[in-house]
């Protein structure tokens, strides 16, 4: 999966929006406090780790299975260790890439689109993996 | 459903992001100088006064990118038309399909083949509470 597009993290105002769950009864989401779970604001929410998080928009169908689509927004936070399975932003050959994170019988590797897997020295990988992914956003 | 004035709402809630403004946090190990900076909140919300949250519970809509217990992001300053993804209430539930218009009759379809459409029937309780226009998806 390519990278198109790198942005900063920064934040405007603060904006809390109502949450709702899919169970709510009948009836327009309006003040009805009753139904309102909780009041959310996106930035916060999502981002846990302002200082070390950036996003990317993404381009390739491959991580489809993972949640991630051609032209999703990734939020992605430099400041957590990569565990086996997550997705993760590396820089392979110069370039920024996508990857799937794999620890397989204490070897780590980095999965790619076709389930390819790109066997990695520990010291390479520390320099290569910038940062895991927390969260895929797609407009629908 | 009360209809709103997608013009109106535009004008009086669209702002820009202060882009030159924006504080970039410094020791990236990816760097960019000139890179763009993104407020999640004026890039995902058009309509904060008219927008809000919702956590999607099954399957139905797989194909579509929306997984159980992903955030739907709703705007219902939107007028939904043909194709969009809707959050309905039908007979009292609440549902998240994609509204389809053909021939002058109207059916939520869902995003995975298990699932059959539904027409919506005269008698039935339909209201459609907002457009969803993106998926939050936990990873």
């Amino acid at each position: 999966m390519e990278i198109e597009q790198l942005y900063h993290y920064s934040t405007a105002e603060k904006m809390e929006l109502p949450m709702f769950s899919m169970s709510v009864s009948a009836g327009l989401p309006t003040a009805a406090d009753d139904d309102i779970e909780t009041k959310l604001d996106l930035n916060e929410y999502i981002v846990k780790h302002p200082a070390s998080t950036f996003f990317v928009r993404v381009h390739g169908e491959d991580l489809k299975e993972s949640g991630v689509f051609n032209g999703d927004l990734l939020v992605v936070d430099e400041s957590l260790d990569p565990k086996d399975g997550k997705v993760v932003v590396a820089m392979l050959g110069g370039e920024m890439t996508v990857k799937i994170y794999r620890v397989i019988e204490g070897e780590i590797l980095l999965e790619s689109q076709s389930g390819q897997l790109l066997p990695m020295q520990v010291n390479e990988l520390k320099s290569a993996v910038i940062g895991v992914v927390t969260h895929a956003i797609h407009s629908v | 459903m009360k209809a709103l004035d997608t013009k109106q709402l535009n004008a009086r809630y669209s702002f820009e992001a202060p882009l030159h403004h924006a504080k970039i946090p410094a020791g990236m190990k990816i760097f960019p100088a000139d890179g763009s900076v993104l407020d999640l909140n004026s890039h995902l919300v058009h309509h904060p006064e008219a927008t809000f949250l919702v956590r999607a519970c099954g399957e139905s809509m797989i194909d579509r990118g929306i997984k159980d217990g992903n955030i739907l992001i709703v705007d219902r300053a939107l007028i939904p038309v043909e194709g969009d993804v809707v959050i309905a209430s039908l007979d009292g539930e609440l549902t998240v399909k994609t509204l389809e218009i053909k021939d002058e009759r109207t059916y939520l379809v869902a995003a995975n083949k298990k699932f059959l459409p539904l027409e919506i029937k005269p008698f039935m309780q339909f209201q459609i509470w907002g457009v969803v226009v993106h998926v939050i998806h936990s990873l």
